[in-house]
């Protein structure tokens, strides 16, 4: 009754479950990491066998799990087991039965084989009731296939041992905890999937998720922005990002609240990410209001590069990973430069550089530290937004920029550095405490124009006509930590478990922010918008279980509370104008301070091994902007609740369908004004659609990744008029401006080994992407074309040697980037319009990168 | 099984492919482009009693534009950033064409409520402009219009001419900042009908004193220039004795 790799067979008469430990092993997801002196390369497995539910433990039908620590010797055979953990007599030796027939490749020690040690959970549920006599166990985790993420009941680690000639070397399997899902729309992007496509910057890697599209109007100094499942959000004011557990988002930013640039991530060192589209979890917390993205950082292969690329519009590209082998994924370093004039009439070129790297150590007491720091600059020219109908009547071409010196004169500078370290416990009996602490510090200097020249200064009335090239600047020095409890899963009654999880985290920011008018060319100041110093504090609890009620129903939520604290000095407050009196002293210093609060909870049936059926709930929250607070304010959070239903369908590892239908509903949601270069209050949205993921390996050497989004984005309810906006733009009932409707993504990779070329190996590479984007609405009854992208790449490996080529937006489509609608005066006609007009921002068109790398 | 899995899989993505195309394409549209025409539709016949004074006008051209019409009740150049509607042009235009109603130019903008007009006379000062600039088709050139004709009380009469210039006061703003003008605009089948009489404007001259004026200076013709007090009523009429009225006509369906 045992199989070996069992991955084409959708029912199978077992009845113990392995949790993903072999795909985690062979497929490199889990490394081992060794004393560094020593550099052990841990052993991987070739041969698994799956435990068999013993027939003498049916009649208790108990869950339990084992945990054995295997010896592996230097021909890689099992030569000891040891149980560490028990799960009965029964099962242990089932355990042992299984494990003493894996084979591996033995671990290493400066390139030779030694004797190992390492620790291996199996987790026993009984067979599912007749008509099948064993048939298969419902898994508790069915999950889209991870790269480079083990599931949790495989991150396991043994404790070190000293490392002797003549004794087995004690490793750690090791690996990022993939958290429990939360519903069908808790989308895990694996590596493969990742790598199947180009992608320019590791905001793109997020373009293979269901329901994203990622532009990038404002160059590479400015965060990117992404629209995700209906919300447009903007710099990253609906998604809650963490790289590495450190958070992206920036509250209270002048750009836009929740701003967060990506572009600190290289690409290159992304090993998943995980996508949740809704808020299901407790652990997510500010700004996670369409949903939350984690970036798992790590570099799989384990060799030091250097990969240099060339390009169009004079693309240079050098990027340095160092990998060394025996270290843990997530050990890494990286640094990157780049340069490039950019595509169009030379307004878009920029600079940046960046570096991340990361250490995993083990320290003593079980505890394991991820150390990480990271940092950013860029600087950038950018083209700015252009009308359609200058465009149409040829007054400027489609990737220029205007001609006019506050056009030309639009520029952003940015950077970010940041540090890192979080520190795991497992103790013995399974629970997990996990903290960390971060710091970073952030600057951030732009000077767009997207309305030509209409403002008039405040400071001076007078002032008019003088461009309205807005300069934003805000430096954020933040810091917080996270600390989190994970109890062992108890195991009171039959068929039922329960495990929870107690969590806190605290960040305080301190923001110095400002907006000024600048006079081209003379770069003088015309008017001051924004003088003020934020002070910003969060501080969040929460709690979350895990409960498997029956074999086939599992409940997972809790609730999760976040207090936010302001303090603002509005300099600007009060202000006096030129033509009036002066009766006071200007400022306005100010605080407040409010709770939000809301459950989370996801109910999981598992009525196959192959299906899974999912409803959730859960309650998220925004925080204000800082300065829109008035004193002792209840800070007016914008609150969110998403509903979901759907389902999972799964193949191990070579398919996975998941189907959902989804509501989400905003209090109030926020529309980029353009006048103000900064996000303004709309009102409250309700967003319905449905979506669809398909995931397929039909065979090693092709990776498939299909996804269709529709979302039907309304607005409740129209914004206050006001005396000088008495009709907003926006009205009830009108389609949300910005959201494409239907989102439909493609990745499709292929790679495969071709033979031996002068005795070495000779493997090759090809992917692509299409991306369809449809109709999207804009203000005033306005809408955008339909837009349909094909990115491809190809590459071909021999030893130490790699040659690749990415070409971006293959059939040169010319397409928007983003499109917006609003009031401008570029002085194209002699007369100037005071109607909305179409504005948009160029996507690029075909770019050819061309890439050589070097394995040391 | 697993070919059954598969068949099942691919009918859900094909229902869900359909399903999203199908519901796309139902996007709302809260408001609407409208294009319409404006014309000019001159009041009255050219001739008034004013002040006693027999007036006939035989000569009005007119330099109108550009107008924007916007939602809130003031049309000033803070709380009207952005118009519902627009003519950006200037027209000139005879304003004495009773008989014919003049094409001022094509309105184009959006569905939605008007409450108030801002435009100017041929001479606009926008933003961007350091000082008030005429626009190529004014009367003169360069004036906002050009009025002739004659005054007759008893035996006593004499002719005059006008060159008004409607400048705006401020950079940025328009000569006429703020002005009633109340429709609801829901489709593009609508005519605008700017009507004034030339007449009007003239209601705060003096024509005695001008009568005199001439007799001093033994001229046959009385002349009214820019900076004169002649001119300033003008400007008083123009702008508050005899302001345009905006009149949208509904028309049916072609």
């Amino acid at each position: 009754m045992k199989v070996r790799h069992p991955r084409h067979r959708v029912a199978r008469p077992l009845v113990a479950m392995v949790l993903g430990i072999c795909a985690a092993l062979i497929g490199g997801q889990a490394r081992a990491q060794g004393d560094a002196p020593a550099q052990i390369t841990p052993p991987s497995v070739i041969t698994h066998v799956d435990a068999v539910y013993p027939r003498a433990a049916l009649a208790t039908r108990k869950h339990a799990d084992v945990v054995l620590a295997l010896t592996v010797d230097i021909d890689g055979h099992v030569s000891k087991v040891d149980v560490i953990e028990s799960g009965g007599k029964d099962l242990d030796e089932a355990a042992i039965v299984a494990a003493r027939q894996w084979t591996f490749v033995p671990a290493e020690r400066a390139g030779k084989p030694v004797a190992s040690r390492i620790r291996v959970p199996f987790h026993f549920a009984p067979p599912a009731p007749p008509p099948e006599l064993v048939p298969p166990t419902p898994a508790p985790e069915p999950e889209l296939p991870t790269h480079g993420a083990v599931p949790e009941e495989q991150a396991q680690q043994a404790p070190r041992a000293p490392v002797a000639a003549s004794e087995p070397a004690e490793v750690q399997i090791t690996g990022k905890p993939n958290p429990p899902s939360r519903g069908p729309s808790d989308f895990r992007l694996s590596g493969e999937t990742l790598a199947a496509a180009p992608h320019a910057t590791g905001a793109d890697l997020l373009s293979t998720a269901p329901g994203v599209f990622i532009a990038h109007p404002e160059g590479e100094a400015i965060a990117q922005r992404i629209y995700l499942r209906g919300f447009d959000a903007e710099h990253g004011q609906d998604v809650e990002f963490k790289v590495s557990g450190i958070p992206m988002n920036q509250p209270s930013h002048i750009h836009g609240q929740g701003y967060a640039d990506l572009n600190l991530i290289i690409p290159e060192t992304v090993r998943s990410i995980r996508v949740v589209e809704g808020v299901y979890d407790p652990r997510q917390g500010d700004f996670a209001v369409a949903g939350s993205i984690d970036y798992d950082l790590g570099v799989e292969e384990r060799r030091s590069r250097v990969k240099a690329t060339f390009g169009s519009f004079n693309t240079q590209r050098v990027l340095g990973i160092w990998a060394p082998e025996g270290e843990a994924q997530e050990t890494f370093g990286a640094a990157v430069l780049r340069r490039t004039n950019g595509f169009g009439d030379g307004t878009r070129g920029a600079t940046s550089g960046g570096a991340v790297g990361q250490y995993k150590i083990a320290l003593p007491s079980d505890v394991t530290a991820l150390l990480h720091i990271g940092a950013y600059a860029a600087r950038a020219n950018l083209a700015g937004v252009l009308r359609r109908d200058d465009i149409d009547a040829g007054r400027v071409g489609f990737y220029d920029a205007y001609s006019d010196p506050s056009a030309r004169a639009q520029s952003a500078g940015t950077s970010r550095t940041q540090i890192g370290i979080s520190l795991e416990k497992k103790t013995s009996d399974g629970a997990r405490v996990e903290a960390g602490t971060w710091l970073y510090i952030a600057t951030f200097r732009a000077r767009t124009n997207f309305t030509g020249y209409t403002e008039r200064s405040v400071v001076e009335p007078t002032w008019v006509g003088r461009g309205d090239l807005v300069e934003q600047s805000n430096d954020d020095l933040g810091i917080g930590g996270q600390i989190s409890y994970r109890s062992q899963r108890f195991h009171a009654i039959e068929n039922t478990s329960l495990q929870y999880e107690l969590g806190a985290s605290v960040q305080t920011h301190n923001i110095a922010q400002a907006q000024n008018l600048l006079m081209m060319p003379q770069n003088e100041t015309w008017d001051q918008r924004v003088d003020a110093n934020v002070k910003q504090t969060d501080i969040g609890t929460y709690a979350d279980v895990d409960i498997a009620a029956t074999r086939y129903v599992r409940v997972r939520g809790g609730a999760r509370a976040d207090l936010l604290f302001f303090d603002v000095d509005d300099k600007l407050g009060n202000f006096i104008p030129a033509f009036s009196e002066k009766t006071h002293i200007e400022g306005f210093r100010r605080t407040a301070s409010g709770i939000a609060a809301g459950p989370r909870a996801t109910v999981e049936a598992l009525p196959a091994p192959w299906l899974k059926l999912s409803a959730s709930y859960g309650e998220g929250y925004r925080s204000p902007d800082a300065r829109t607070l008035e004193e002792g304010e209840q800070a007016p959070f914008a609150k969110v609740r998403s509903y979901e239903a759907g389902m999972t369908i799964k193949d191990k590892d070579r398919m996975s369908l998941t189907a959902a239908a989804y509501e989400t509903d905003l209090s109030y949601d926020l529309a980029f004004d353009p006048t103000t270069a900064r996000l303004e209050r709309i009102g409250p949205t309700t967003r319905r659609g449905f979506v669809g993921y398909f995931v397929a390996k039909p065979a090693p050497w092709l990776n498939t990744a299909f996804s269709a989004t529709y979302v039907h984005a309304t607005l409740d309810s129209p914004p206050v008029p006001t005396p000088d906006n008495p009709t907003p733009a926006f009205v009830q009932g009108q389609a949300l401006p910005y959201v494409p409707p239907l989102l439909v993504r493609a990745d499709v990779g292929f790679a495969k080994k071709a033979g031996i070329v002068m005795g070495k190996e000779l493997a090759w590479r090809v992917g692509y992407a299409t991306t369809f984007l449809s109709a999207r609405p804009l203000p005033y009854s306005q809408s955008s074309p339909a837009v349909f992208l094909v990115d491809a790449t190809a590459s071909v490996r021999r030893d130490f040697l790699e040659l690749s080529l990415d070409v971006l937006n293959l059939l040169d489509a010319q397409y928007a980037d983003t499109e917006y609608a609003f009031v401008s005066n570029w002085q194209t006609t002699p007369i100037p319009s005071r109607l909305p007009a179409r504005h948009i921002t160029a996507g690029a068109p075909r770019t050819i990168l061309a890439s050589i790398t070097v394995y040391l | 099984m697993a070919r059954r899995h598969v068949s099942m899989i691919a009918s859900m993505g094909a229902c869900l492919a359909l399903a999203g195309t199908l519901v796309a394409a139902c996007i709302e549209s809260p408001q609407t482009l409208v294009a319409y025409d404006a014309v000019v539709v001159p009041q009255g016949t050219g001739s008034a009693t004013l002040r006693g004074w027999n007036v006939t006008l035989t000569r009005a051209d007119v330099a109108l534009g550009p107008f924007y019409f916007c939602a809130s009740a003031s049309g000033s150049s803070t709380l009207c950033e952005q118009a519902v509607d627009e003519i950006t042009s200037v027209a000139l235009i005879d304003g004495l064409a009773f008989m014919q109603q003049a094409l001022l130019g094509r309105v184009h903008g959006l569905s939605g409520s008007v409450q108030s007009a801002a435009y100017d006379f041929g001479i606009s000062w926008f933003a961007t402009q350091e000082s008030p600039t005429p626009a190529p088709n004014t009367p003169g050139p360069g004036h906002s219009m050009r009025i002739e004709g004659y005054a007759q009380k008893g035996t006593g009469a004499f002719a005059f001419t006008a060159d008004v210039d409607v400048v705006p006061q401020y950079q940025g703003q328009n000569a006429f900042p703020t002005a009633t003008a109340e429709g609801n605009i829901t489709s593009s089948f609508y005519r605008l009908e700017v009507r004034f009489d030339p007449t009007g404007w003239l209601k705060q001259l003096d024509f005695d004193d001008m009568a005199a004026q001439l007799a001093a200076s033994g001229d046959t013709v009385f002349h009214i220039e820019p900076g004169t007090r002649e001119h300033s009523a003008i400007i008083v009429g123009i702008k508050n004795l005899a302001p345009m009225d905006f009149v949208w006509i509904p028309l049916s369906n072609p």
